[in-house]
């Protein structure tokens, strides 16, 4: 049997800069939902599809200025959506990013892992099930801040006020749960590949 | 910080993904795709106006100068092959993968021509197949944007191994991954047919010599 390749996500950004629609549109496949779920819950479904559209359209016009030299392209893309939707969460207040960081926080730690399918037998779908069982794996106290900043935008002053925390102890967890994440992806590769 | 989160996010996406009811509507897709169509041929028209294009222009031309004066004692064949390369360059810069067959000593190559056109702007295609590795490249220039409800495939005898989706240069490549080295085949053929036809029934755009 014989195994499709799929081409990386950076040879792939580095076609979009040259104007290639079917490589922008792999790209959409692969990072749409992760966009539209992270637009969904913080700012609600009836914004989600336009943030989709504009941190994708940002990613057509700017995919240029990304450099493989200086990181991988999920980083790179991944600071695009957050700069999207977290100027947006920004304009609706504090409280309701505090209160939907939680939110998603929740989902993270109580959601069961979804059964497997046809379609996580690809081996970048089981490299993304592993990174999702590290961050539920988190402690409880780490995963909270780390959700707090990275999804809700939330400065380390601002969680430390949130959850009544001494901000040491804040920015001490954030590391602990950066460090574990940064071994989770380093541990689990970053070729994609699937079965063809 | 914010550096790092973004080297965590990875992580933090997909486990949102995996946990979340959300998902995009299917029509957001071609939505999307559409207006970066549309944005892309405005870009185009001002790309121009930009300093690296001019120099880009520059060199061009130097190289069109060049080329045109070295062109005149290259046979045909080594002027499709240099194309497809550089093209090659630019769409596999991060597939190792891609250059360590492509590139290798001991690879078998096979040159796919179209069967109803032999002018010098016809389709064509290569497969390369390297005996000690379990991967094939393959790669095709001049095709034309499929029509709607069609797409390249390519064959190996009577196997559909994968689709060739062709950038707005009529570039395509991609590569596979086999279960064991030494892969052999007596055709390859890159066939124009709907997503789901996986017998080669439609029309064979380019083909290597039986």
């Amino acid at each position: 049997m014989l195994q499709t390749i799929e081409p990386s996500d950076e040879a792939l950004a580095g076609r979009v800069a040259g104007g290639d629609v079917g490589a922008f549109a792999a790209l959409y496949d692969r990072y749409a939902a992760r966009v539209y779920a992270w637009a969904a819950h913080l700012l609600g479904v009836a914004e989600a599809d336009d943030v989709v559209q504009e941190v994708f359209l940002r990613l057509w016009d700017r995919a240029h200025q990304f450099d493989p030299a200086r990181g991988r392209f999920v980083a790179w893309f991944g600071a695009v959506a957050r700069h999207e939707i977290i100027a947006r969460a920004r304009r609706r207040g504090r409280e309701q990013r505090i209160v939907a960081a939680e939110e998603i926080e929740e989902l993270l730690a109580h959601t069961a892992d979804p059964a497997p399918s046809v379609e996580s037998r690809a081996w970048s779908a089981q490299r993304d099930a592993a990174l999702a069982a590290a961050v539920r794996d988190l402690p409880v106290e780490q995963r909270r801040v780390i959700v707090l900043a990275y999804f809700g935008g939330l400065s380390q002053s601002e969680i430390a006020a949130a959850i009544a925390t001494p901000l040491g102890t804040v920015k001490k967890r954030t590391r602990l749960a950066l460090q574990k994440l940064r071994n989770a992806i380093a541990e689990h590769g970053s070729t994609r590949a699937s079965a063809g | 910080m914010d550096h790092e989160l973004n080297e965590a996010g990875e992580a933090l996406g997909a486990a949102l993904e995996a946990r979340s009811p959300h998902r995009p509507p299917a029509e957001l897709r071609d939505r999307v795709v559409r207006e970066a169509v549309r944005r892309g041929q405005r870009g185009a028209r001002q790309a121009w106006l930009r300093p690296p294009f001019i120099v880009g222009a520059a060199a061009l031309a130097l190289l069109v100068a060049a080329s045109l004066a070295w062109g005149l004692s290259l046979n045909a064949a080594l002027a499709q092959e240099r194309s497809l390369r550089t093209q090659l360059e630019d769409a596999a810069a991060k597939d190792e993968v891609v250059f360590d067959v492509v590139d290798a000593r001991n690879v078998n190559k096979t040159t796919l021509r179209s069967t109803t056109d032999d002018s010098p702007t016809a389709p064509y295609g290569k497969v390369f197949v390297r005996p000690d590795m379990p991967f094939i490249v393959a790669m095709a220039g001049r095709l034309p944007e499929p029509p709607a409800g069609r797409e390249y495939h390519l064959y190996l005898d009577a196997r559909r191994i994968g689709t060739l989706t062709p950038n707005d240069g009529g570039f395509a490549y991609f590569v596979f991954r086999a279960d064991a080295v030494g892969i052999t085949y007596q055709q390859a053929r890159i066939v124009l047919e709907p997503p789901d036809r996986t017998d080669a029934s439609g029309s064979v755009v380019v083909a290597s010599p039986r």
